[in-house]
């Protein structure tokens, strides 16, 4: 639905984007991440067509977006990072304004119009002007006149800041129906909101792409080990004992240990489940087990993971090294 | 274009802008034509005009003086660039909005010909091809102020910007006979006179109907205009 080939924007002599190639394909939600100044928003604005790009192309369902401009951006729905609104209209004026823009038949006018506020929730503000309203309101605003003229592609740039939780919750459920029938793409540093609504993820930093996958395939790619807590009942050198004879395991650390309560972290190869191994080993020991998790890498170490080792290997700027993030993880 | 003339021509009358630009036009109109027609016992509206035009023409920064820059300041731009619009769409429907603002103090000046006809004999062809030039001279200041709007994102540079050109333009026609006694003042005057944007209408008031400052005025607005567009695309760059 959306091809990027070979894109570059330069500011001068910053290149905020750096020969970018990506397709998202048709149909649900996919996330844009990357740390500030990685050239997100510059990537989106290039795609939605509000930047040129200095070279390469985008493509909307196959029209380019240089060469038909105008039927390239009917097929588009953009949220800027502020919500471009006109603070003179009431929410009513604003949003036919919009639809008359995008050439939505008179007929269907209107009937677009009351929809898009029915679905994000604005109808009793439709006759206030916009001014007057709070952030969560003209987000939702921004939200709605993305999804006038029904385009295929929705963009949205931060679409839940300034929100409040429950007006979050909404939006979101809002995201998930519409990448149901469109293609939605976000962009936002809550990762735990791009964990839950997107199908994959593209990462960039300092303009190139990292990585572009779903969150199983990335977590997949990045675990070499995967870990596994316990807490048994029982004394620490017979249970140190009993686990060191389950094959695949590969490192065991005592975390705590109190009451006769043992708390490990026991890290094995990727690709294999030692719990039964684990659970029959301790059980003949006489240890009981009392908890056991395991523990998969989140979309936030995969992240850090991801942009870390782009900035460690990313050139150093002004004869001055980069600063590590550390690496720590949750 | 018509969606975007809509929208800004309401924006002028969703605060006091249009109001203003509207009220202060007419009285200034109306106490040059108080002072030119009717203490005078003079029919012809063209010494009047002549005057609203240098009096008047501070108040155009007021129509253009935003007319970029308030887009710019509340992002608004963004969602202008990825609608389905050209860029001459734009700029044109802001451009006629401003326009059809002007036109309504200028309406007021072509009913007064009328009510001058109850006091004596007028000529309405000379009245009214100086209210259509009046009508021009607006439509080319605005595009040249358009222009000079687009410069800057900034509201207030925008605004500054805008009134430094109608004072050079004011300044440059009030000194243009004292560079003319100079020597070599006939030459210098003859280069300035492309930037005399006042000095046109001179021919009109004496009831000569001057087809050059017709010419001169719909080329300066249409320059103008064009820039204006090709500045607002060259920004998509940036």
């Amino acid at each position: 639905m959306i091809k990027v080939q070979n894109l570059v924007k330069k500011y001068g002599d910053k290149v905020a984007v750096d020969n970018l190639t990506f397709t998202i394909s048709k149909g649900g939600v996919h996330g844009f991440l990357g740390p500030n100044g990685a050239g997100k928003s510059t990537t989106m604005n290039v795609i939605t067509g509000c930047l040129r790009a200095t070279s390469g192309s985008v493509l909307i369902d196959g029209v380019d977006m240089l060469e038909s401009p105008l039927e390239a951006k009917a097929k588009i729905g953009y949220l800027p990072e502020i919500p471009p609104l006109y603070e003179n209209m009431t929410t009513h004026e604003y949003l036919v304004f919009v639809a008359e823009a995008k050439d939505v038949p008179y007929d269907k006018l209107y009937r677009n119009v009351n929809s898009v506020m029915e679905l994000t929730s604005i109808e009793d503000v439709s006759g206030r002007l916009i001014k007057n309203l709070s952030k969560g309101y003209r987000q939702r605003i921004g939200i709605a006149q993305t999804m006038l003229g029904n385009p295929d592609v929705i963009l949205l740039d931060e679409p839940t800041v300034g929100l409040d939780p429950k007006q979050i919750i909404e939006i979101r459920k809002l995201i998930k129906k519409l990448g149901k029938v469109k293609t939605v793409v976000i962009s936002s540093h809550i990762l735990s909101e791009i964990e839950e609504l997107c199908d994959d993820v593209l990462i960039i930093s300092h303009g190139k792409m990292i990585a572009h996958d779903s969150i199983e395939n990335l977590e997949h790619k990045l675990e070499k080990t995967q870990a596994l807590s316990i807490s048994v009942r029982g004394q620490k050198e017979s249970v140190f004992r009993t686990l060191e004879q389950v094959g695949g395991l590969t490192d065991c650390t005592v975390t705590g240990s109190r009451g006769g309560v043992v708390s490990l972290k026991l890290e094995h190869d990727s690709g294999i489940d030692i719990r039964d191994a684990v659970f029959s080993a301790l059980a003949e020991a006489g240890c009981p087990i009392l908890s056991m998790d395991t523990s998969a890498l989140t979309l936030e170490d995969i992240y850090l993971k991801l942009t870390d080792s782009e900035e460690s290997s990313a050139p150093e700027e002004n004869g001055k090294k980069k600063k590590s993030r550390g690496g720590k993880k949750k | 274009m018509s969606v975007i003339f809509k929208r800004e021509f309401r924006s002028y009358f969703q605060n006091v802008t249009g109001f203003v630009f509207i009220a202060v036009y007419i009285l200034i109109a109306g106490a040059f034509i108080t002072l030119y027609n009717f203490f005078s016992f003079n029919s012809s509206i063209s010494y009047a005009v002549s005057d609203l035009m240098l009096w008047g023409a501070p108040l155009i920064p007021i129509l253009t003086m935003n007319v970029i820059a308030k887009d710019r300041k509340s992002g608004a731009y963004q969602l202008l660039y990825s609608l389905p619009l050209r860029s001459s769409d734009i700029i044109l429907g802001k451009y006629f909005a401003m326009l059809v603002v002007f036109a309504i103090p200028t309406a007021f000046l072509a009913l007064m010909p009328l009510i001058f006809n109850f006091m004596g004999e007028v000529n309405y062809l000379v009245s009214y091809t100086s209210i259509i030039c009046f009508f021009l001279f607006g439509a080319a200041l605005i595009a040249v102020c358009t222009f000079v709007s687009s410069l800057s994102d900034n509201v207030i540079l925008s605004a500054v910007f805008n009134y430094i050109t109608v004072a050079a333009l004011i300044a440059l026609y009030m000194v243009k006979p004292l560079i003319a006694l100079l020597p070599a003042g006939e030459i210098i005057t003859k280069i300035l006179s492309v930037f005399d944007i006042f000095g046109k209408f001179e021919s009109f008031v004496y009831g000569i109907f001057d087809i050059k400052a017709i010419i001169y005025y719909l080329s300066v607005s249409a320059l103008f205009v064009f820039l204006s567009v090709r500045l607002f695309e060259r920004k998509r760059l940036m």
